[in-house]
């Protein structure tokens, strides 16, 4: 199993996007969920084509670690999972980037067949009880830190390296329970 | 308050779709142990599910259900020789052709079975067929497994979706131990799956009092 950090290639995002982060600790379970706003774009001809057949929409899936990552190329994020345990994080004050360009990212990994890529990724958990913001540092301490941040959603933020390599991921205005809105 | 402080339980709720992911045809299985790893599944062709398991060997044929109890056990039917003497007597040279091509077309044909791993439910009897049914719809149907808000939107969710049965199968004849995370009351089970014939591991964690899945995830 690969245990190198993903390199990204980033995209330009032309639509709102807030996520619904939130922590249940009943269930050791980090969930946040990916909500598009603003209007959908008219299908492209073969997604008219491919929805006409019945053929379902790609969805990915990367898993770092603990982290399980899905969403629907190219690079559209659809949901974050992870299970953790408020006793092994660390205190920690989040810098959250005052400017930060608003891209997806599409991991330049290797799928299977199944559309699943496992890198086996060590990563600190740490938390911002102010902020409410729980911050995943890729590589663990040997990794610096990231050299510029661009926003995923409203209140989620990817950090990169010199060579495009994702450094953290940090999730902001984490809410408790399960995430509103979803059922 | 912090994350760690929150103390209420989540709502569990129930799941009722069938063996398909939404949207998808992919096959998954998770066998139990008392299957022989070389026997092929029975795949069956409405639900798109593996319902069991058949093997052919040593002169017979076994047929296991998806809880790993042998359904049927039987006699393979004797073959004809790939070159038979009546061929030739009934038929001169073309009879003899006609023999062997039969038997190279015998031949190709149970080794497609064979390199596929896969077999139909055309081939066995009906009695087969709906014993094994019988144990597979029990495990798609209601029952007492309920989801979190969160595990079943990722239920729905195409790449992530995990059919029920297999999560069942999974609390069956999987490795119990304690979840990791140590949340009170929650069981961690582990066992291979394979989807679409490529194995991964398969978690859940199940909450013991309410059979609720807390997650599940495989890699």
């Amino acid at each position: 199993m690969p245990s190198v950090r993903p390199e990204l290639r980033l995209s330009p995002r032309d639509r709102p996007c807030r996520a619904h982060c939130s922590f249940d600790a009943a269930a050791a379970l980090f969930s946040a969920e990916f909500e598009l706003a603003g209007p959908e774009p008219a299908p492209r001809w073969v997604e008219q084509v491919e929805r006409g057949l019945g053929i379902r929409a790609r969805t990915m899936r990367l898993v770092l670690g603990d982290l399980d990552i899905t969403f629907a190329p190219p690079g559209q994020l659809v949901a974050v999972d992870m299970r953790t345990s408020p006793t092994l994080w660390q205190r920690a004050r989040a810098q959250v980037p005052a400017e930060a360009p608003a891209l997806w990212f599409d991991p330049v990994v290797e799928f299977d067949d199944n559309e699943l890529c496992v890198l086996d990724v060590a990563a600190v958990t740490s938390w911002d009880p102010d902020a409410r913001a729980l911050m995943l540092r890729f590589g663990g301490g040997e990794v610096d830190a990231p050299l510029r941040w661009f926003a995923l959603a409203d209140n989620v933020y990817a950090g990169l390296d010199a060579g495009a390599r994702l450094c953290e991921l940090m999730f902001t205005r984490v809410g408790q329970g399960p995430a509103p809105g979803v059922h | 308050m912090e994350p760690g402080a929150y103390s209420g339980d989540e709502d569990a709720v129930e799941w009722s779709a069938g063996a398909r992911p939404p949207g998808g045809s992919d096959v998954f299985e998770v066998r139990p142990a008392r299957v022989p790893p070389g026997a092929a599944s029975i795949v069956d062709e409405a639900s798109g599910a593996v319902i069991g398991y058949r093997e052919d060997s040593g002169g017979v044929w076994m047929v296991w259900d998806l809880d790993g109890a042998l359904v049927e056990i039987g006699e393979l039917p004797l073959e004809a020789p790939l070159l038979d003497p009546i061929d030739l007597l009934s038929g001169g040279l073309t009879g003899l052709l006609r023999g062997a091509l039969r038997g190279a077309a015998r031949g190709a044909a149970g080794g497609a079975i064979a390199g596929a791993g896969r077999a139909g439910v055309r081939a066995l009897a009906t009695r087969t067929v709906l014993a094994l049914h019988r144990v597979f719809r029990g495990l798609i149907g209601p029952g007492s497994l309920k989801f979190t808000a969160t595990t079943a939107t990722r239920m729905a969710t195409p790449g992530r979706h995990v059919p029920l049965h297999i999560l069942r199968l999974a609390i069956r004849h999987g490795k119990q131990m304690a979840d990791p995370q140590g949340v009170l009351g929650a069981v961690k089970y582990v066992a291979p799956m394979w989807r679409n014939g490529k194995q991964y591991t398969l978690e859940v964690i199940v909450r013991a009092r309410d059979s609720t899945v807390l997650h599940f995830h495989y890699e």
